[in-house]
């Protein structure tokens, strides 16, 4: 098992809503080769519950295990072992594509040699070699976020915490990060993604969870989903489950 | 040993990497090289040329005056003489060095005792002096850069205009008109044993300390609010690396490029300033722009350290206070705060009544520019200069801890409940 995560609660609190559970004791497991989906509406609680297991936000409560190691008691151990993928691109605009994966890896730890390797690899993989020397701010969407991916697992990290990865995306574009979510599952990484696409998940995901309100509603692959509540597609498996 | 290498290692990219980025945006490059490379220098240039073609039109202020017991013969003689031209009022005084310090005189005259400070004007065989060689007029002027020229201008003023009246009024008491040259006296402070020097240099040194904060601004803004706009915060969060070396290196490349500014305004500046002299010729009172550094080989130093708490505070300051914007937009207004008080306290520093004093050492960066004030005219360190140098370290420390708990700290547990 990569990533255990046990009973997880993020509490928030604004001045309009009053206090509210963005993640309400959330439990499920992701293991390595397989590729797990959080499925949600908007304001599911999908986005908190991946930013938590980043060590991005603190949790109020629960725990996560990243191949035994207490994420939120150790999270600098942690991190090197995880790539997140926020739902924006978060690159700095004034750096060339070079630039932030030289950064990310150094930081990550990477000697210079292995760096400009895996730099070479993702860009070819990811298809922005032409790129890698121009500005971010002068990059289209699409470009930014497969640099955007590139930058999140620069480290070759076990497990990759993917928030909306195909957000942003042409067709074409989201068909090639497709392909490439499912070349790292065959390398057998962990993968950790967050969608409220039916399809993305029907096509991508080995388990779903489906959460909204910031609870786990159900957890399994499509099949197990489709004899618990009777329906056919994941969309009236998804309604069923929320509406319920 | 080996933490530390890793540690300066990563401080070195994260280093790199900010001053990189913020270097790349226009608006640093705009603030950190070209307005104190051009604009400042030229303004002064303007000013200088200004001062040269108002010197050669001839049209002059009205220059107060006080006088140190008007009943002294020469003394009347010069306040009569100078009250039939229009450059010059004899003002009543109650306190005449404080007003000659606040600028509300320009000079006082004095008739003094020769024969008492210079034994051989006395006659030989025992007789006494005559008045023509018993006593002199002194001008007391502040030692300012901008009172530099005012004995000469007195002193060319009873030469030209009044030289018949001055002569006839002379004669009719039997003087002799060649006595009455003023001597200049120049007080260096409001206390006389103090020996400070108010010099364009040092202004300029000041002037160049508000490029300072305003070459490290654009890169604070950089550096932490455009982390939240961009978000890019979230990237870093997810970094193994400790949020203090983080922080250090932020503020480290904030300070480089903040220092880059004021030494790039403080050579201009003085070059600038050089040339302009050179090229008004013989323009009177244009010397009082010639730049002239002094500093000795043990002051250089001091003088250095003091010049770089005050960056090092200054860019301190400007993350704080752009921590809590969380667009560049909101950042830039909110800086103007600081620059505020940053163009504001050199102008207090800069007062001569204003010294650095058991009270003084207090008051947050007041203290730190009068350090810097006080070593560049030569004075030894003592413990005040030591209290308020960790004075200023400490609020760099403060201010530090707020910009991570600003940047770090409060997304991560934002909202907590």
């Amino acid at each position: 098992m990569a990533l255990v995560v046990e009973a997880l609660s993020k509490r928030f609190y604004e001045k309009s809503r009053g206090e509210f559970m963005a993640s309400d004791n959330v439990s499920f497991d992701v293991r390595d080769g397989e590729i797990f989906g959080l499925l949600g509406p908007n304001g599911a609680g999908k986005t908190t519950t991946l930013r938590v297991i980043a060590t991005i936000l603190l949790p109020t409560s629960g725990k996560a295990i990243l191949d035994g190691i207490d994420v939120f008691a150790q999270p600098d151990k942690a991190r090197i072992m995880m790539g997140f993928l926020s739902s924006t691109t978060g690159l700095y605009e004034r750096l060339t594509p070079r630039e932030i994966l030289q950064y990310f890896g150094r930081l990550c730890g990477m000697g210079s040699a292995d760096l400009e390797q895996r730099i070479k690899i993702l860009a070819a993989t990811l298809d922005f070699e032409k790129y890698l020397n121009a500005r971010c701010a002068g990059l289209s969407q699409g470009t930014k976020q497969k640099v955007s991916i590139a930058r999140a697992i620069v480290h070759n990290p076990k497990l990759m915490i993917l928030d909306e990865p195909s957000t942003g995306l042409d067709v074409l574009a989201t068909q090639s990060m497709h392909d490439f979510i499912k070349d790292a599952r065959k390398e057998g990484k962990a993968i950790l993604l967050s969608t409220h696409s039916m399809d993305e998940a029907e096509k991508l995901c080995d388990r779903i969870g489906i959460i909204n309100d910031g609870k786990i509603l159900a957890i399994g692959s499509l099949e197990e989903l489709r004899q618990k509540t009777g329906k056919t597609k994941l969309e009236e498996i998804f309604v069923s489950l929320v509406r319920a | 040993m080996n933490n530390i290498k890793k540690a300066l290692s990563i401080f070195v990219v994260i280093f790199l990497k900010e001053l990189k980025h913020a270097f790349r945006d226009k608006d640093v490059l705009i603030y950190t090289v070209v307005v104190p490379a051009v604009l400042y220098p030229l303004l002064l240039v303007g000013g200088i040329e200004i001062f040269v073609m108002k010197q050669a039109s001839g049209s002059r202020d009205v220059v107060n005056y006080a006088v140190i017991d008007g009943e002294k013969p020469k003394i009347r003689a010069l306040n009569q003489l100078l009250a039939r031209g229009k450059h010059y009022k004899l003002v009543e005084s109650k306190d005449r060095l404080k007003d000659l310090f606040n600028g509300r005189i320009g000079f006082i005259l004095d008739e003094v005792d020769v024969s008492a400070k210079n034994p051989r004007s006395q006659k030989p065989n025992g007789q006494k002096p005559t008045i023509e060689c018993s006593t002199k007029v002194e001008a007391i002027v502040p030692s300012s850069f901008f009172d530099i020229n005012k004995v000469d201008a007195l002193n060319n003023e009873l030469k030209t205009t009044y030289k018949v009246l001055l002569g006839d009024a002379f004669k009719k008491k039997g003087l002799d008109p060649l006595a009455l040259e003023i001597n200049k006296v120049e007080q260096k402070n409001v206390n006389p044993q103090k020996k400070e020097l108010f010099s364009l240099t040092m202004a300029l040194l000041f002037f160049s300390l508000f490029n300072v904060a305003l070459g490290g601004a654009y890169p604070a803004i950089a550096a932490t609010s455009e982390e939240f706009e961009h978000q890019t915060i979230e990237t870093s969060l997810i970094l193994p690396v400790n949020r203090w070396l983080f922080m250090l290196a932020k503020l480290c490349a904030v300070l480089c490029l903040a220092l880059m500014a004021g030494s790039i305004n403080l050579v201009s500046m003085y070059g600038d300033s050089s040339l302009a002299v050179m090229g008004a010729g013989a323009a009177p009172g244009v010397e009082v722009f010639r730049p002239n550094l002094s500093l000795t080989l043990a002051q250089a130093p001091l003088v250095l350290i003091a010049y770089f708490i005050i960056a090092l505070l200054y860019s301190a300051i400007m993350l704080v206070t752009a921590s809590f914007c969380r667009t560049v937009r909101a950042s830039q207004q909110w800086v103007s705060l600081p620059m505020t008080v940053f163009m504001l306290v050199p102008f207090l520093a800069i007062i001569p009544q204003i010294d650095l004093s058991p009270v003084t050492d207090f008051i947050p960066l007041l203290n730190n520019l009068l350090v810097l004030r006080s070593l560049f005219n030569g004075e030894s360190p003592n413990w005040m200069h030591l209290v308020a140098s960790l004075q200023a370290l400490l609020l760099v420390a403060i201010a530090m801890k707020v910009t991570a708990v600003m940047v770090f700290e409060r997304f991560e547990n934002k909202w907590r409940w």
